[in-house]
């Protein structure tokens, strides 16, 4: 199998960009378009649990629109073959001082685009 | 009847007066009373005008017409850089006492006073309004009536305290880089600064001619509507003034916010906030379903250039002053402005420069949205004295630093309406901010917060 | 090690007329350095030459 083929990262990196660029903006018709349109999608979020696509496409809609602007740190993406990868960030936020913010999201290349099946989010108290 | 009237609105006591319920004089003698028991605390009254307010109440409870009169005997003040006829205009300063008496009011005084309403006195300032406390070298600071520990914000700081603290209902302010948007955040009062060029500043003691504005500060939504509308029209002695026709607001309060597009500001106005900015940004922001976040572009340089502007034109104002005159001034105020005086033009043209392309970029965002919403202080009032805070983990000074939201609106002339979210202990307010000359939208969804609770001007315990 | 900004400072207060008490020195320097790097932050903006000011005079 061929790990890191440089296209297919590219492909996922312009994905994850621009993924990134709708979450501070809030832009929930964008995010919803990432997420795999599945009830097996996943998202175990900084607060909540979701399965299943609804449940997260409910919880976009019902977002604060504040405090999401964030900066990322360590960005890896990972690519596995041509129809997989694994996009991994840290990220801080103003609005959470002290914390560090750590998100992995699992794309998948189905015939209409890269989609992310399963998507964890979680923040620790940063190293003193 | 004191209790009610301290706290009634314009609104309230204009359709009281108006119909006979209530004498103005009644209402005035209320006001006078209350300030003299309030203001030695408050601080927020540099001088008193009862008796000119006694004649003016008797002269309205006298009118046949006084039915028709919008803001019947409404006690109101104004910040002492506003010309009241009979006294000098001291802008805040020492320096200013020597002044020649006015002769005439500004005409802002004027068409409130036609309309109605009653001055009671002028309102302490932050020297020569290059100030963001409301702290006074020469007059003392003005006290914040929610914690008389802290600040009232400024450069209009008797605005705020005296509206906030139940002396009077409405009251007139300036807002150059926020001094009108500020201590109403710190003072829990709703404000408007009007878009560049729409009130007339004429007879009134100027700081920054490219980016003064002048406008009210009241406890209600509809006050500020009711006064803004009284107080437009075109005047040919305010260079600055453009000749709009009147394009009232009261009527258009009513219309809700059904359709109107309304956006939250992120990125830099997010960036440095405190916990409380952020909250009352999110629950005014739920209140009306704003959902999208935009990007303010280039606003750190907006701010950076509307700071340079500021000094340097104030420098070249006050500059015969700080040739002859510099002990007199605040040294805090005399610092910056010798500071100022020495920067080469070429950067201020730089400024000038910018601030063309940033407003077409700006106004870019205006054709998809009718609203955007932003903090108007990254935190609620400082102490007194205060000298440093932390934003963004970085110990930055209190004094420049409260104004860094509301620095890159009115760089560019936009109308804000501020309004007051009531969090314990302390309040904090939004900016809502429209396009060019829609004052009309800013106060339709400050009426409409205002109706869900989402937005009040709280009560201070005094 | 005196700034090289102390000079211009005092050159500037004796072309413009200013006073410039010994006292008051250390204050106007670090406001002037404010100004100055906000200033720069701005003038460093690209923009074309075509660039009009905001203000612009009508005859």
């Amino acid at each position: 199998m061929d790990i890191d083929l440089p296209e297919v990262v590219a492909e996922v990196r312009a994905c994850f960009e621009a993924y990134e660029k709708a979450l501070v903006g809030n832009d929930v018709a964008a995010l919803n378009k990432f997420f795999r349109d599945d009830p097996r999608t996943i998202r175990y979020g900084a607060g909540e649990i979701l399965y299943g696509y609804d449940e997260i496409k409910a919880f976009r809609a019902a977002r604060s629109p504040v405090a999401l602007g964030r900066t990322l740190a360590r960005t890896v993406i990972t690519a596995f073959g041509r129809e997989f990868a694994v996009a991994s960030t840290l990220y801080e936020r103003p609005s959470a001082p002290g914390k560090v913010g750590r998100q992995m999201q699992t794309w998948v290349k189905f015939p209409d685009g890269w989609h992310v099946v399963a998507a964890h989010v979680s923040l620790i108290d940063k190293a003193k | 009847m004191s209790e009610d009237l301290a706290w009634a609105t314009a609104s309230d006591i204009a359709r009281a007066v108006a119909s006979g319920a209530a004498s103005a004089l009644d209402v005035v003698d209320d006001a006078l009373a209350r300030i003299e028991e309030r203001n030695p605390t408050l601080n927020g009254f540099t001088a008193i005008t009862s008796d000119r307010a006694r004649a003016q109440a008797r002269a309205i409870d006298a009118k046949p017409d006084k039915a028709s009169l919008p803001l019947a005997g409404v006690p109101f003040a104004v910040k002492n850089l506003f010309d009241v006829a009979g006294l000098a205009t001291v802008a805040g300063s020492k320096i200013n006492r020597a002044r020649a008496k006015a002769t005439r009011d500004s005409p802002l005084i004027e068409k409130l006073e036609a309309a109605g309403a009653v001055l009671v006195g002028a309102l302490n300032m932050g020297e020569y309004a290059y100030d963001f406390t409301g702290e006074n070298v020469h007059d003392g600071p003005s006290r914040n009536p929610h914690d008389t520990s802290r600040m009232t914000g400024g450069s209009s700081g008797g605005s705020g305290g005296a509206v906030a603290g139940g002396m009077v209902p409405l009251a007139l302010g300036s807002d150059t880089n926020g001094s009108i948007r500020v201590p109403s955040s710190f003072c829990g009062t709703f404000g408007l600064k009007p878009t560049y060029g729409r009130l007339s500043r004429a007879r009134s003691f100027p700081f920054v001619a490219s980016l003064d504005h002048l406008g009210p500060f009241a406890r209600a939504a509809r006050d500020l509507a009711l006064s803004y509308d009284a107080m437009q029209g075109f005047d040919a002695e305010d260079g600055a003034c453009v000749d709009r026709p009147l394009e009232p607001a009261t009527p258009e309060l009513a219309r809700g916010i059904a359709g109107l597009r309304i956006a939250i500001a992120g990125g830099y106005f997010q960036k440095g906030a405190f916990p409380e900015a952020l909250e009352a940004l999110a629950r005014v922001a739920q209140a009306v379903g704003a959902k999208d976040v935009v990007e303010i572009p280039e606003a750190a340089r907006a701010r950076a250039a509307a700071y340079v502007i500021t000094a340097t034109e104030g420098a070249a104002l006050h500059l015969d002053r700080l040739r002859k005159q510099a002990r007199d001034f605040d040294p805090a105020v005399r610092d910056r402005l010798l500071a100022a005086a020495m920067v080469p033009a070429t950067l201020v043209d730089k400024a000038q420069n910018f601030r063309r392309w940033y407003r077409d970029e700006v106004l870019k965002l205006f054709a998809r949205y009718d609203a955007i919403l932003a903090p108007a202080t990254p935190c609620t009032a400082p102490k007194i004295g205060q000298q440093t805070f932390v934003i963004d983990g970085v110990e930055l000074p209190v004094r420049p630093n409260v104004g860094i939201y509301t620095q890159p609106i009115s760089f560019i002339g936009l109308p804000v309406v501020a309004v007051p979210v009531p969090l314990a202990p302390l309040p904090i307010a939004v900016q809502i901010i429209a396009a060019p000359w829609r004052e009309d939208v800013a106060l339709r969804i400050a009426q409409a917060l205002e109706q869900t609770g989402a937005v009040a001007a709280p009560r201070p315990d005094l | 090690m005196a700034d090289p900004l102390d000079d211009y400072i005092k050159a500037a207060a004796a072309a413009l007329d200013l006073p410039l008490e010994a006292e008051w020195h250390s204050a106007i320097a670090a406001n002037f350095a404010v100004t100055l790097k906000l200033a720069n932050l701005v003038a460093e903006f690209p923009l074309p030459d075509e660039a009009e000011p905001a203000p612009i005079f009508k005859a």
